[in-house]
């Protein structure tokens, strides 16, 4: 039987990846150190619920997404937020050597995929993902998933096509 | 398996994973051996995936995240013999539970809004770095633009602050609503990436039910010295970086 990690180790190795996924979907600081922040502390108090503890990672990237989507079920009270006052927190974009792109224009694509391809698309890239674990982060059929996947990166890549030299744009899905 | 299909299925691979066990994989990718076009294309895609997974993977954490969720991490441990009460009771409540309620997935637990975990998250926020709003030391324009995004901004100034070095300030959301955060410098040399070390958090007396009274209630919050109070219906909470004397000259 795995022992269950400690807070501290937890924190240690998941900390940057679940910061990374929670500033792709809110593309702010704050939100997504919060993000984070919580989904620790919710651990803290309900993690050792979790049976099988080789799924710590799966389950604290679905708790990060369930607290996302909650805060945005929440909009009426949280003002809404345009990209462009959002600005400030996202990277200074800066010009790369060909072939590289900036995050800050990654995210400001991401921004403008539909909102349902959003974090799988985003998992894809950060994570390297499995698709099945995508699909246990994100509680869909793995067909779902696919065509999700499938679909945002037809979206972005058509966004980023201008920055991306000598690459086609997707076709459309 | 024409080109058009082959493209289809390798714009979901990703070389390195395990993604090319999967058969149709193998075959797109045989395809790519055999079909110059593909290669072109295939090669002009796996540049674009790295280039577009190197731009998310830009993204990094604030300095002092890692450390602030270790050092507030809530206190939750408790006595073996009290959990296995504890664990008792809830199976007892969850065997009178509706079968519904059984059913419900994992609930998400109540937020904590306590004034404690507000100063502990704004205290927090200015010692992990932040980016400012709007960079000034003019106070009129500090308050037009906290106006502007709805946040307090006819808040009281202690007497110790209303000549202290203004240097700007930023919006802070707190379950929603929006705390303004108005930084000062003491003037201390600071470290290079650090603009402020005194910060004025004000918000809204509602949000806050269980703050301190009128009087300032002092206390060491992380690394900082902290005074809190209300005042009509606002809540004000001044930080700085540093020692109770040193807070004490903002009063």
């Amino acid at each position: 039987m795995i022992a269950a990690p400690d807070f501290e180790s937890l924190v240690t190795q998941y900390y940057e990846s679940l910061y990374q996924f929670a500033f792709s979907l809110t593309r702010s600081e704050a939100d997504a150190c919060d993000l984070t922040q919580q989904t620790f502390y919710i651990w803290a108090a309900k993690g050792h619920q979790l049976r099988d503890v080789t799924k710590v990672k799966t389950w604290l990237f679905t708790t990060l997404h369930r607290q996302f989507l909650e805060i945005r079920r929440k909009q009426t009270r949280f003002p809404h937020q345009e990209l462009d006052e959002a600005g400030s927190d996202l990277p200074a974009a800066t010009p790369r050597p060909g072939g590289q792109l900036d995050g800050a224009v990654v995210l400001r694509a991401l921004a403008q995929v539909d909102d349902i391809f959003q974090a799988p698309v985003a998992l894809f890239y950060l994570e390297d993902c499995a698709y099945q674990e995508i699909a246990d982060i994100l509680e869909v059929p793995l067909g779902t998933v696919k065509s999700r996947i499938s679909r945002g990166l037809g979206q972005l890549q058509r966004l980023l096509a201008d920055h991306l030299p000598a690459a086609d744009a997707a076709p459309e899905t | 398996m024409n080109t058009e299909q082959a493209k289809e299925i390798l714009q979901l691979y990703r070389p390195g994973r395990a993604d090319a066990a999967d058969p149709e994989v193998a075959a797109a990718l045989a395809c790519v051996e055999q079909d110059a076009e593909l290669r072109r294309w295939y090669e002009q895609h796996c540049a674009a995936q790295q280039a577009i997974r190197d731009g998310f993977r830009q993204i990094k954490p604030p300095a002092a995240l890692k450390e602030q969720i270790i050092s507030e991490r809530p206190r939750l441990s408790l006595p073996v013999r009290r959990r296995v009460v504890l664990l008792a009771a809830l199976a007892v409540v969850a065997l009178l539970a509706a079968v519904p309620l059984w059913l419900t997935r994992q609930a998400t637990p109540p937020e904590d809004t306590s004034f404690a975990a507000y100063r502990s998250r704004m205290v927090g926020h200015a010692l992990r770095g932040y980016a400012m709003d709007l960079e000034t030391n003019e106070l009129a324009s500090i308050r037009d633009y906290l106006k502007t995004q709805q946040a307090p901004a006819d808040f009281a100034l202690p007497a110790g602050l209303e000549h202290a070095t203004r240097t700007g300030c930023a919006l802070v959301s707190w379950h929603g609503q929006r705390v303004a955060m108005v930084c000062f410098s003491s003037g201390r040399t600071l470290p290079l990436n650090q603009t402020s070390d005194v910060w004025f958090f004000v918000a809204l007396r509602r949000e806050l039910p269980d703050a301190p009274g009128s009087t300032p209630e002092i206390a060491a919050v992380n690394r900082a010295t902290v005074a809190s109070w209300t005042q009509g219906d606002k809540v004000y909470v001044l930080a700085v970086d540093g020692s109770a004397d040193l807070l004490k000259q903002y009063l």
